[in-house]
């Protein structure tokens, strides 16, 4: 009973402390959000501004925010990366030798994937780590990652990827589950609200929050499926050496830390 | 020399190193001046015996290290049971070799 509500205690303080980041955009947000309401005024441009336009300006004011503070930077990259220059750095499709050397149909078969899924390698620099198009099964590695670590930890790398396929389906239902508290509890809140100003910053402040928790629960999901095939030993090498090559070790929108990656895969060594 | 000369730089073999642990282990092995079975290695290192294999399936694959498997009586137990005894191979006294004359090269060139 003690270790279970000092668990329940661990996950309360894990989601408070992962959601600073939030918060402080949510500040921001609510500066930056008086400043497009205020500034304008000064040199007589009020006729810009229009109430029904409301949803603009704090769309406005959170991609401003998030720039400032490089949040949803990398996924936004490799977003834009991909789509902009995807003509000019063609992905190349694993050869068949490449599928058997890295076991990519053992791993699929062990998951109980029935669908095939096809692996892509992509020369495009924008691109600064592995991605999952679970639209399509199609999984796309840097070219640098393929020289930069060896067969054995791409394989933990594939096992992860993979994962995301494996557990689509349970990350779409908790989108969908998401996406039905934040209109149940904007409702709710609008109703008692002063404003409907602030219920639009409640309710993106929320999709946001809710977006993040959703991402990392995805992210731990597909290790722990990745490290029940392959075994956790390749990620948490990878995870290491990213750490070691200086890459970002906070927890960003999308991603839990490289550190808390690192020991709850550890957890499965024993 | 130019960092282009230095083969295992060039070739990839050397970013294997860019793993600490991995780069640890290689150092241990050489030192030890015999093989070496992996409880040895992650008592001396600190690494879980599980990452410890890991790095040595790696190292093994690229050809830095060679291992065989023995059944022996190990830490005063009753009974045989299977041990990995690893040594470093020449290629990895070359890879090294090469890290550190690259290491020299961008010094030079910084100064």
């Amino acid at each position: 009973m003690k270790i279970a509500s000092l668990a329940a205690l661990g996950v309360v303080w894990d989601y408070i402390y992962g959601t600073f980041k939030i918060r402080r955009i949510l500040l921001l947000t609510l500066v930056l959000f008086s400043l497009l309401f205020t500034v304008p005024v000064l040199p007589g441009l009020a006729v810009w501004l229009r109430v029904d336009l409301v949803y603009v300006y704090v769309g406005l004011a959170y991609v401003t925010g998030f720039c400032m503070y490089g949040a949803f930077r990398s996924p936004l990259k490799t977003l834009v990366g991909s789509v902009l220059l995807g003509w000019k750095f063609k992905p190349r499709e694993f050869t068949p030798d490449e599928y058997s050397t890295y076991g990519v149909t053992e791993i699929v078969n062990a998951m109980g994937i029935a669908k095939k899924v096809r692996v892509y390698v992509t020369p495009n620099p924008w691109i600064g780590g592995p991605f999952t198009n679970a639209s399509n099964n199609r999984i796309y590695l840097p070219l640098k990652w393929m020289s930069k670590f060896p067969r054995l930890d791409i394989r933990g790398v594939l096992g992860h990827e993979i994962g995301h396929v494996k557990t689509k389906r349970k990350f779409f239902r908790d989108l969908a589950i998401g996406a039905g508290g934040i209109v149940g509890l904007t409702y709710f809140f609008g109703m008692y609200s002063i404003s409907w100003v602030v219920v639009t910053i409640f309710e993106l402040s929320l999709t946001f929050l809710v977006l993040t928790v959703l991402s990392w629960k995805n992210e731990t999901r597909a290790d722990s499926e990745g490290a029940r095939v392959t075994g956790p030993e390749a990620l948490i090498s990878v995870f290491e050496q990213l750490k070691e090559e200086g890459h970002r070790d906070d927890r960003s929108e999308t991603h839990p830390s490289l550190s808390d990656r690192i020991a709850r895969l550890s957890l499965l060594l024993l | 020399m130019p960092i282009m000369e230095l083969k295992f730089i060039v070739d990839g073999t050397a970013e294997l190193m860019m793993h600490p642990a991995r780069f640890q282990i290689l150092q241990y092995l050489r030192e030890a001046g015999e093989p070496r079975y992996v409880d040895q290695i992650a008592k001396a290192k600190g690494i879980h015996p599980r990452m410890v294999s890991h790095h040595l399936d790696v190292l093994e694959e690229q050809g830095l290290i060679e291992c065989k498997h023995e059944l022996q009586k190990v830490n005063g137990s009753n009974r045989e049971v299977a041990v990995r005894w690893s040594w470093p191979t020449d290629k990895s006294e070359k890879v090294i070799q090469d890290i550190k004359e690259s290491v020299k090269v961008k010094r030079n060139e910084d100064s």
